[in-house]
């Protein structure tokens, strides 16, 4: 169902993925809002992360469109999808291991003012890069680890690095991929607080498998049921719907 | 035209001669670079030092041809698993560097220690008599050896693709290659395997070394010089396969005589160009896995 | 959000020297890298002086450092493994030698000729096999590297194929100081040389730029999701290595005032290799460290045996590998880092 009362930073029209007779992504129409806080959930094998995969170009499409902002970016490289604002955590960390947490974060700053490809004369810049990477680990509580190597804090701070790398970019549009998979539930409350503070001027997408995170964070969830959606709506009439009830039947 | 043909049918069977020696060597690498995830450029070596014992043990042991290959090659192949046992296995999956120094380094080692032990000149190679001569099929005149040579290749071939396919083994070890983190899950003694699998490739690479001797002439540089050789079979045959490679090789050898015999001018430098463009066109091989 | 601003550029002040191992990189904040340089341009001054015999060895050695130094940008610091970077050196070196020959013996517009060419021939094979990885891209180096040799050793008329490039004659550098056989033009020459090739490499290593390089090591992965340009970034970098590569050959070439196909061998890519090993790769001085050193070894070596020095050699590598992977640096690192953990 397409809502055209606000203005969507992230649409798929049709967006369909087949291998020979198996369809991954099945006629997908999606529509990120302005500033939204949409979770996408499903069960295992729905098709989240690929559908996550097409959002950001590492796969192509069989069939559809996607636009942002109203560009066609259906064709787009995964790198010119970052130069749209498009920016994406991942469900396993990816991050620079060796490198300290303020010099992981200054790679996306580095990027994001653009300044990758200079040899000469950035000292500057580069500067300017380190301290904006240091105000997002302010934000993420995270400053007094900043001169730590990643391989050495604890699995919950890796997390964060791995969403305030993605913030690094300033992005229009945000995509999470579990950014609690692998914290007990009891501690994902440190990854909800970090959620609520991140900018209102971001759109946001999160998938997600723990659900006391996707209620309370999320203002609209879509359900993707073997690719395809089955509602789209609001927490209060996800969590009533028997047929969602049906899917995760047996599952949390 | 007619000596056109003559040619060409001999560079075909020189070449498929040449390219089942490459196979006998590299397919060891094949599998086990698929299988570890090791870049074993000391590979060589095995076939090397496989060359150099049946030499010596025909020579100065007075073993005859046939058990001095097997035995050379058994020796080999056993040695192998000291080797992959307590050197290799650490750095399985890892830093890529660390593995072509470490590698680089053992060649160096087998390199002086051969100029050492047998003196810096090619062997020469030594032929029982049965297969000397020339046997003549269709009014055509081929060596005896060769045809012996591919005869014994195309077997093992045809022995590893079904040990491959058909066996327990072969099951084993192609659910290893694929994915080797499943395949520790569903049971499979993932470390049995790979010494039992690196033992094999290297006994037949000393097979291949011996039986090669007089194509690829066994000399101290022996691991340096035709290391570009074995390491093309593999890259452009696709690792992990006992297929793939036998494809490559065979074109390998074909193309290199080939070109030696027609464009000698131009030595190795169309073989180059043409699987640089080759890997570019498929960078898994030509039958390879992704 | 001002304690944000001040905290920053102490941090990347700290950072300025990136390197695999974070806490060399705090040992080597600025000042400490001023020192270390120093040293290093210091016993430069001292050699010149107390071995007068020496200086045409000496000018080898300067010669290897810029060729191990270009080496460590593209091993060390964009972590491509590669086997076939003798071919740039001897791009280099047979286009100083050719340029000498057949339009100007002057030296310094024959450096700048050599260097592009060898840029160039690294532009345009790094383009071709910058898109693989692994086995894939090792073997297409080494491919590069055997058709360089070959086009090189075939071409006789214009290289003298095997028999080497001869009748190379300099004309004095600026005009005033003439190629002489006690070789100290060539030391001079040579050390300025390494000595700016070194600044330059230091820049790109420090830039934003050599940050990238290091996070496309690190993670390409991410680095793509960032939006950073891979491919394009890495051919940068390839093309660069390939220069300096070139500069060091055309170094040789003009101070020897001979090339022999011996440049273009994959034994001088695996020795390279083996310099920066030794010395440790993606530390900024390894070349420093390990070209002397390799050299030395080799000398001592192969006057006590000189048929089985290459035995010595593999075996110091695997010994290498297995327990002092970041070579004499890392060992370095590892041992001052003892220091400071139990002294505060």
């Amino acid at each position: 169902m397409v809502n055209l009362d606000e203005e969507s930073v992230l649409t798929t029209r049709g967006l369909t993925l087949s291998f020979g007779a198996l369809t991954v992504t099945n006629e997908v129409d999606f529509d990120l809002a302005s500033g939204a806080r949409h979770a996408l959930i499903g069960p295992n094998g729905a098709g989240k992360t690929t559908f996550v995969n097409l959002l950001t170009g590492i796969l192509r499409p069989s069939a559809g469109q996607i636009l942002m902002n109203g560009a066609d970016i259906t064709g787009a490289t995964p790198e010119q999808r970052v130069q749209h604002g498009l920016g994406r955590t991942f469900q396993i960390n990816s991050l620079f291991r060796e490198l300290t947490v303020i010099e992981n974060v200054a790679m996306s700053t580095m990027a994001q003012q653009g300044i990758g490809h200079q040899v000469f004369g950035a000292s500057s810049s580069m500067k300017g890069c380190f301290e904006q990477a240091y105000e997002v680990l302010c934000d993420f509580d995270l400053q007094h680890v900043a001169d730590k190597q990643i391989k050495n804090i604890a699995y919950g701070e890796q997390r964060l690095v791995e969403i305030a790398i993605a913030l690094g970019l300033r992005p229009k549009v945000l995509i999470l991929d579990e950014p609690a998979a692998g914290i007990p539930s009891s501690e994902s409350h440190v990854i909800l607080e970090v959620l609520r503070k991140l900018p209102s001027a971001v759109s946001i997408l999160i998938i997600e498998h723990d659900m006391n995170l996707v209620f309370q964070f999320a203002s609209r969830i879509t359900v993707l049921v073997q690719g395809v959606v089955l509602l789209t709506d609001t927490p209060e009439a996800v969590g009533k719907d028997t047929r969602v009830k049906e899917v995760y039947l047996g599952s949390r | 035209m007619g000596t056109l043909l003559s040619s060409v049918v001999s560079v075909m069977f020189h070449g498929v001669a040449y390219g089942i020696v490459l196979y006998l060597i590299s397919v060891g690498l094949s599998i086990t670079m698929g299988l570890m995830g090791f870049v074993n450029l000391a590979h060589g070596v095995f076939a090397m030092i496989g060359g150099y014992l049946a030499l010596s043990f025909m020579d100065q042991v007075g073993l005859n041809f046939y058990l001095a290959l097997v035995v050379s090659s058994v020796l080999v192949g056993v040695a192998s698993i000291l080797l992959e046992r307590f050197l290799y296995r650490d750095l399985y999956g890892g830093d890529e560097l660390e593995q072509v120094l470490l590698t680089i380094g053992l060649v160096f080692m087998a390199m002086a220690a051969a100029r050492y032990f047998w003196g810096p000149l090619p062997q020469r190679a030594i032929l029982p008599i049965e297969l000397m001569g020339q046997w003549s099929i269709l009014s055509r005149n081929f060596p005896v050896y060769r045809l012996f040579l591919i005869g014994t290749g195309i077997t093992l071939f045809l022995i590893l693709w079904f040990v491959v396919d058909r066996t327990g083994y072969g099951a084993k070890l192609r659910a290893a290659v694929d994915n080797q983190k499943i395949a520790q899950a569903i049971g499979i003694n993932t470390n049995l395997l790979f010494t039992v699998t690196f033992a094999i490739g290297s006994g037949m690479a000393a097979l291949g070394g011996g039986l090669g001797s007089e194509l690829l002439a066994i000399n101290p540089a022996y691991a340096m010089e035709y290391l570009v050789y074995f390491l093309i079979v593999v890259a452009v045959g696709g690792m992990g396969s006992v297929k793939g490679p036998f494809l490559a090789a065979i074109l390998l050898g074909i193309a290199d005589t080939a070109c030696k015999y027609y464009i000698p001018e131009f030595g190795a430098f169309f073989i180059f160009v043409a699987m640089t463009f080759l890997l570019l066109w498929r960078p898994a091989g030509l039958l390879g896995r992704g | 959000m001002e304690a944000g601003r001040f905290a920053g550029t102490r941090m990347m002040e700290k950072h300025n020297a990136e390197t695999r191992d974070t806490v060399l990189v705090r040992l080597l904040r600025d000042r400490y890298l001023r020192w270390v340089e120093g040293a290093i341009l210091l016993l430069i001054l001292i050699t010149y002086i107390t071995f007068p015999t020496y200086h045409t060895l000496l000018s080898q050695i300067f010669i290897f450092t810029l060729f191990v130094l270009s080496l460590d940008l593209l091993v060390g610091y964009a972590g491509l493994v590669t086997l076939g970077h003798a071919a740039f050196f001897g791009v280099g070196a047979y286009s100083a030698g050719l340029y000498a020959i057949h339009i100007s013996p002057e030296p310094l517009s024959g450096l700048v000729v050599a260097t592009s060419s060898a840029a160039v021939v690294g532009l345009v094979s790094g383009a071709l096999i910058l898109r693989t990885t692994g086995l894939t891209f090792l073997m297409l180096t080494l491919a590069v590297a055997s058709v360089v040799h070959e086009i090189l050793n075939q071409a006789g008329e214009l290289t003298g194929g095997a028999d080497g490039l001869r009748g190379i004659e300099m004309s004095p550098l600026l005009g005033i100081a003439e190629f002489d056989f006690m070789g100290n033009t060539a030391f001079i020459y040579s050390a300025v040389v390494l000595v700016v090739g070194y600044l330059f490499f230091r820049q790109v290593i420090r830039s934003p730029f050599g940050r990238q390089i290091v996070g496309i090591r690190e993670n390409a992965i991410r680095m793509r999701a960032i939006g950073s340009p891979v491919y394009l970034r890495l051919l940068a970098a390839y093309t660069i290595s390939a220069g300096m590569a070139g500069t060091a050959g055309a170094l040789l070439a003009q101070t020897n005032q001979f090339v022999s196909l011996s440049v273009v061998t994959m034994e001088r890519s695996g020795e390279a290799l083996i310099m920066l090993i030794f010395g440790g790769a993606g530390k900024l001085f390894g070349a420093f460290v390990g070209v002397p050193l390799y050299m030395l070894l080799q000398d001592l070596l192969s006057r006590y045996t000189p048929i089985f020095w290459v035995f010595w050699i593999g075996l110091m590598l695997v010994l290498i590998v297995k327990f002092a992977k970041n070579g004499v640096l890392g060992v370095g690192t590892r041992l001052l880092n003892k220091y400071r953990s139990r002294h505060g």
